[in-house]
């Protein structure tokens, strides 16, 4: 018997393109041939994978989405230009080039100037104790001080007792509380315009957000939640897989899974579990001894819910039902995003709602009493 | 006729390691963080789909998982297998969305139940091993030459095997010169497969 046996006499083996004579002399070749029985083994593996394989592609959109995550840590836009400049600096074509150049340039002006949103950075307004900051892409944590500039992707946290204010471009700016994780997502303004579009993700903590100008918006992502605020301003509390939104003034619009639901000033939105239930605003706004309130979870109730109007799901934020709200105690108290005396001390007698909304576009709408 | 069902064609492929694409990537190359998404998109999304997953949730759950990777490059770096890795965030960050949708439907009645059923029923513990394995297959497929790459496509991803001569009319090769140009381009697959850590 030939020591040596073909690649291709296996893969037919493996096949089953040989004739059962055939096949039987190889097979008792290779029950004493080491080598020729891994090379089948292997045959057997890789084919019978290939068979069975049933992976799909994602749809283009969404790969295309995930790519365009990527926002390089310093973006050269001015690069190719320069690289161009460098192609076309014979004497013969310098001043073609220059003039093209130019032209380029000129171009390049007008367009950036237009309403195309540009990525833009945030800056570390002010320190106080222990804050630090992780640069896109590094796992490294370094101290940070007031003044930093701070890229898309940049995490900053702050330590027991600390604070941070992070401001971005337009004014709009970030209180990050102790013990407080965050990370910047992405900054997009719009070079013509006072504005900036901000991502945030919370990890834990307490942060407090203002929109400065109209065409700004602030976005906060957690394990639980995202909340979104065009105007006024809000507080986020991450702890323990739950989230708690309290809208201070303007309105803050806040989904989990497929709940969604629409804060007035003064109201507060806890998530947790793919879904957000609307109170009154927290008793006690520091956020220091606040622990998520199991005893809150609501009960039925005699009294039948009001029937609520239907909804179409995905533009939640703006026809989700909300209570009233209470601009009078907010106006001018933006930084005391829950004022103490005369207000929370009410709610225990108030219904918090359950809002949800579902896949198929109805939305249903309970009103309870608080268990307590 | 025959069909090519599962390999759409992309312009290029990255033919860098996992740890140069990172590496890229860190040092500011876009180009490489595409080329990273489009390397491990189906391995994704097969197991989020593979999970249990609805489309919807697992759109999701895709775009979250790449988050992570990319807060993660720098610790990633070094990692022998991204797939594995990613597999692992992929069905963890999975059960996460059934888990909360699971807890909805508790909350919400039988009605809601019904809706929040698994897509699917989730797979067995290996089905995520061999899936990880089957797109190292892939990914060698795809460094293959086009020839060799539609060959054995056509041998071995093809639910009913078709006959040599069907292959040969499809791909004007002599019918004779198939089982020989299958045999090398399988021995070419493997060296490929053993460059990519496949045992």
């Amino acid at each position: 018997m030939p020591h040596e046996v073909p690649f291709e006499d296996l893969v037919d083996l493996v096949e089953g393109r040989l004739s059962p004579a055939e096949a039987d002399l190889l097979e008792a070749h290779i029950a004493g041939c080491a080598e020729c029985a891994a090379q089948v083994a292997w045959l057997r593996r890789v084919t019978g994978l290939m068979a069975a394989d049933r992976l799909v592609d994602a749809p283009r959109e969404l790969v295309a989405r995930a790519q365009a995550l990527y926002r390089a840590p310093q973006s050269r836009p001015l690069a190719g230009l320069a690289a161009l400049w460098r192609g076309l600096w014979t004497p013969q074509l310098r001043r073609a080039g220059a003039l093209a150049l130019s032209v380029l340039l000129l171009i390049g002006a007008l367009w950036a100037s237009s309403t195309i949103p540009v990525a833009q950075a945030a800056t570390l307004a002010s320190v106080s104790g222990q804050v630090e900051v992780q640069r896109p892409g590094s796992s490294l944590w370094q101290p940070a001080s007031a003044g930093l500039k701070l890229e898309a992707g940049s995490a900053i946290r702050a330590g027991a007792g600390a604070s941070a204010v992070v401001e971005y471009p337009d004014g709009s700016r970030t209180t990050l509380g102790e013990s407080t994780q965050i990370r910047i997502l992405a900054i997009d303004g719009r070079r013509n315009q006072e504005a900036s579009t901000v991502r945030l993700s919370q990890e834990s903590g307490h942060t407090q957000h203002q929109v400065a100008s109209a065409h700004s918006s602030i976005q906060v992502e957690t394990s639980a939640a995202i909340a979104e605020a065009s105007e006024g301003s809000y507080e986020v509390w991450v702890e323990a897989g739950e989230t708690e939104v309290a809208a201070a003034s303007g309105k803050v619009a806040v989904s989990a899974g497929q709940s969604r639901a629409s804060l007035a000033a003064g109201e507060r939105g806890r998530a947790s579990a793919g879904e957000v239930r609307v109170g009154p605003s927290r008793p006690n706004p520091t956020g220091e001894s606040h622990r998520p309130t199991p005893e809150a979870k609501p009960v039925p109730t005699d009294t039948p819910a009001p029937a609520p109007t239907e909804a179409k799901p995905g533009r939640g934020a703006d026809a989700t039902p909300t209570p009233k709200a209470r601009p009078e105690e907010e106006h001018g108290s933006q930084r005391q995003a829950t004022p103490g005396p005369g207000r929370p001390q009410d709610s225990p007698r108030e219904k918090p709602r359950s809002l949800w909304f579902w896949p198929w576009g109805r939305l249903k709408a309970t009103l309870t009493p608080t268990a307590d | 006729m025959l069909t090519s069902r599962r390999f759409a064609q992309r312009a290029m492929t990255d033919h860098r390691t996992d740890t140069q694409l990172i590496e890229a990537c860190l040092a500011g190359d876009s180009a490489a963080w595409s080329s990273l998404v489009e390397r491990y998109q189906r391995l994704v999304y097969s197991v989020a789909l593979r999970q249990g997953l609805s489309a919807e949730d697992a759109d999701d759950v895709f775009q979250t998982v790449f988050v992570i990777l990319l807060g993660k490059l720098d610790t990633c770096r070094d990692r022998e297998r991204l797939g594995s890795w990613l597999v692992t965030i992929t069905r963890r960050e999975a059960w996460r969305v059934l888990r909360e949708r699971a807890a909805h439907a508790a909350t919400a009645g039988d009605e809601q139940q019904m809706a929040a059923q698994p897509a699917a029923e989730p797979a067995p513990e290996t089905a995520f091993q061999e899936m990880e394995e089957q797109d190292l297959i892939r990914q060698a497929m795809e460094r293959l030459g086009s020839r060799c790459r539609r060959l054995l496509q056509y041998l071995f991803y093809t639910q009913e095997r078709p006959s040599y001569a069907e292959i040969g009319r499809e791909l004007g090769m002599p019918e004779g010169s198939i089982g020989p140009t299958r045999a090398r381009c399988l021995e070419q697959l493997k060296s490929i497969l053993a460059q990519l850590g496949f045992q």
